[in-house]
């Protein structure tokens, strides 16, 4: 049996990948030996732990919006401002890992920050810059309960963001945000429109739990569920025929054959995190080996024959997508 | 001591928080009946589509002509089985008014306002003892803003609102800019109540025919920490009811959910999974779980996992975020 050549680059914010299997923003990606061994096991690119904008600020010694740290007056509050300060070595080394990554892999690296307001934060994204990174990941996060707050200016604050980080670096960047908005198909247009070079759908909200001993709020965190690819595949294959930027799945992608789906709606890459912590990095060999039989069982030779085929531009039935699908879901499942 | 279970929910007195939810499960008499036996305290009748009384009037085409935002739509969608129709929904309301003696509450879901508002009207002449109007639309085009989206929400309930005198409920999908300031403009165009959330079915691909496959998986408990965020957001801000639904499975779920602000849990994956007793096994759990608090009655932990008043919201989540993010470094480790 000769071995077909099946080429697995893709493009991602202009940057060229050997494969569209990347690993996501996660602790993992903090240890310059994981990444070597992402490496070898066949990721296109990894992005860094985000570094946060309350760590940037701290260390910059800027003023924080008020309240931003009451924990800290807590005594668990000082204990978790100090593991805040030291989470991914903190502002002042993080750019020194991400220059000794980069001199310990060859693969792209995509330094991540996560930030609510404008300010210091926004000016360290420049140094990232000059410490080598290959593209900048965004990572958007805040919740607005306030009921005098529109989604116009919830959206507005968004947008700054993206246009201060556009601004402060020349490097490409992608925006990772959640899935909650009003009109995403118009915010996935206004966040290209700011200055994002690609997208990054969607980001996990680890949102809260509630502690039924104590009755009080208990941050949780979990591994991602499969459903949850559903969101980000739906998302993509509307946006790939509106957006010339690029699209990134995340959040759910396990197995091979979610690598392809994601393809197939459009997406240029996909990322993967939660499925290497219960499966280990060399999950990702599985991964990309698996992507490669896809490709050669269906006799595809490359990336880019596949990307979008199954987008609501192609698609032989757009309104799959949106509130027919709804329907037709919920009639079938009631004649069963 | 017994704890007194009783809740209100839009106005109406109920026996306990526990409601069988909009689904497959209320479409049956004969299930009805048994879940009344299990102890739930009301039900929600399946959906009647807003397109299945626009087709039943003859205003398809025009209602198509007049809407754009969902292209390509398929008239009916297949859905003239479905539910047997308005005329025949109407009269199994009425049968089972007759059957059970629990409330039940009709559903419409829809997109838009229009001539078929008109429709609801029946459900109060045949006995509904309230409406909940699910809202369902995934604008997918970049052009309509979310203020737009939103302000189109907001002119559904009013004209619903202006056709009947039913205590009114609205089931959201989780994905709006600024819940809150909807929220708010929901309850002034006249909910009752909220329902949170109706969750939203995106597709599935089929990689043999390449074609999308609409496939409902059921609630996973993942779902329910957006419920209970907004929940216990929405309970410091509004007076109306709160219904909590999705990724509700075990006791303490609901419980969750009732300590973050519901009045009602609405269950259907759950009893889907188990059938009538888990209602009833449910409701031993909850009075065991109050009694061995001394707590005298449900209201006694309603709300209590709701914001402490001295710090806004939006830090708080954003506290938690970042303890979220920090402490499991500790337990995401790679497998050996």
């Amino acid at each position: 049996m000769t071995i077909k050549q099946i080429d697995l680059s893709t493009n991602y914010l202009g940057l060229r990948l050997k494969s569209p299997v990347l690993v996501s923003s996660c602790p993992l990606t903090s240890e310059l030996d994981v990444l070597r061994r992402i490496e070898s096991a066949g990721a296109g690119a990894a992005v860094l732990p985000s570094l946060f904008e309350e760590q940037i600020e701290a260390a910059a010694g800027t003023a924080l919006p008020s309240g931003v740290f009451h924990y800290e007056e807590s005594k668990e509050g000082t204990h978790y401002f100090r593991e805040l300060k030291d989470y991914n070595r903190g502002p002042q080394y993080y750019a020194q890992y991400l220059r000794d990554a980069k001199k310990a892999v060859s693969i792209p690296i995509i330094a991540s920050l996560n930030g609510t307001h404008e300010g210091a934060w926004v000016r360290y994204a420049s140094e990232l810059q000059e410490a080598g990174a290959d593209a900048l990941e965004l990572n958007l996060y805040f919740v607005v309960a306030d009921p005098t707050v529109t989604s116009d200016e919830v959206e507005a604050r968004y947008l700054k963001l993206v246009t201060a980080a556009r601004k402060a670096v020349s490097i490409p960047l992608a925006i990772k945000v959640g899935p909650h908005f009003t009109s995403f198909a118009n915010m996935a247009r206004r966040l290209a429109d700011a200055g994002a070079d690609g997208l990054v759908l969607f980001n996990r909200f680890m949102q809260p739990d509630i502690d039924a001993r104590t009755l009080s709020v208990a941050p949780h965190v979990s591994l991602s569920a499969h459903e949850e690819m559903r969101l980000p595949l739906r998302w993509i294959a509307i946006l790939r025929g509106q957006l010339s930027v690029s699209l990134a799945a995340s959040g759910g992608i396990h197995e091979p054959i979610d690598v392809v789906k994601a393809l197939l709606a459009g997406a240029d890459v996909a990322m993967v995190a939660s499925t290497l912590y219960r499966h280990g990095t060399t999950h990702l060999t599985t991964i990309t080996n698996g992507l490669r039989h896809w490709f050669e069982s269906r006799d595809y030779d490359s990336v880019a024959q596949i990307q979008g085929l199954v987008s609501q531009a192609k698609c032989q039935d757009p309104s799959a997508f949106e509130r027919a699908n709804y329907a037709r879901v919920v009639s079938t499942y009631s004649r069963e | 001591m017994i704890p007194n279970l009783e809740t209100r929910y839009l106005g109406l007195s109920l026996a306990n928080p526990l409601v069988v939810g909009a689904s497959p499960l209320t479409a049956r008499l004969s299930t009805l009946v048994l879940f009344e036996q299990a102890g739930a305290s009301a039900a929600v009748m399946p959906s009647l589509f807003q397109e299945q009384i626009e087709y039943e009037e003859g205003e398809f085409r025009r209602a198509r002509r007049l809407v754009n935002d969902d292209a390509g739509e398929n008239p009916g969608y297949g859905l003239d089985e479905y539910n047997c129709g308005p005329n025949s929904y109407l009269r199994q309301l009425e049968t089972a008014k007759r059957a059970v003696s629990i409330p039940i509450i009709a559903s419409v879901n829809a997109r838009r306002a229009g001539p078929w508002t008109r429709f609801v009207r029946l459900f109060e002449e045949s006995g509904a003892d309230a409406l909940e109007l699910n809202i369902y639309s995934i604008p997918t085009s970049p052009t309509v803003s979310g203020q737009q989206v939103e302000d189109r929400c907001v002119e559904l309930v009013a004209a619903v609102r202006a056709e009947t005198r039913l205590p009114l409920a609205i089931k959201l999908l989780d994905c709006y800019s600024a819940l809150p300031h909807l929220a708010a403009r929901l309850v002034q165009a006249g909910a009752d109540g909220l329902v949170l959330f109706n969750r939203s079915l995106a597709p599935d691909m089929d990689l043999e025919s390449f074609e999308l496959k609409p496939t409902l998986t059921l609630g996973v408990v993942e779902e329910l920490r957006s419920r209970l965020r907004w929940l216990a957001i929405l309970r410091s801000q509004l007076s109306i009811s709160l219904a909590g639904t999705g990724g509700t499975e075990t006791t303490e779920d609901a419980l969750k959910l009732i300590v973050a602000g519901a009045d009602v849990v609405m269950l259907a994956s759950a009893l889907i999974r188990h059938g009538p007793l888990h209602l009833t096994m449910m409701l031993e759990q909850l009075s065991r779980w109050l009694a061995a608090r001394h707590l005298e009655s449900v209201c006694a932990v309603r709300g209590f996992g709701g914001r402490n008043p001295g710090t806004d919201a939006e830090t708080l989540e954003r506290d938690v975020y970042l303890k979220t993010i920090i402490k499991p470094t500790e337990l995401l480790r790679e497998p050996r």
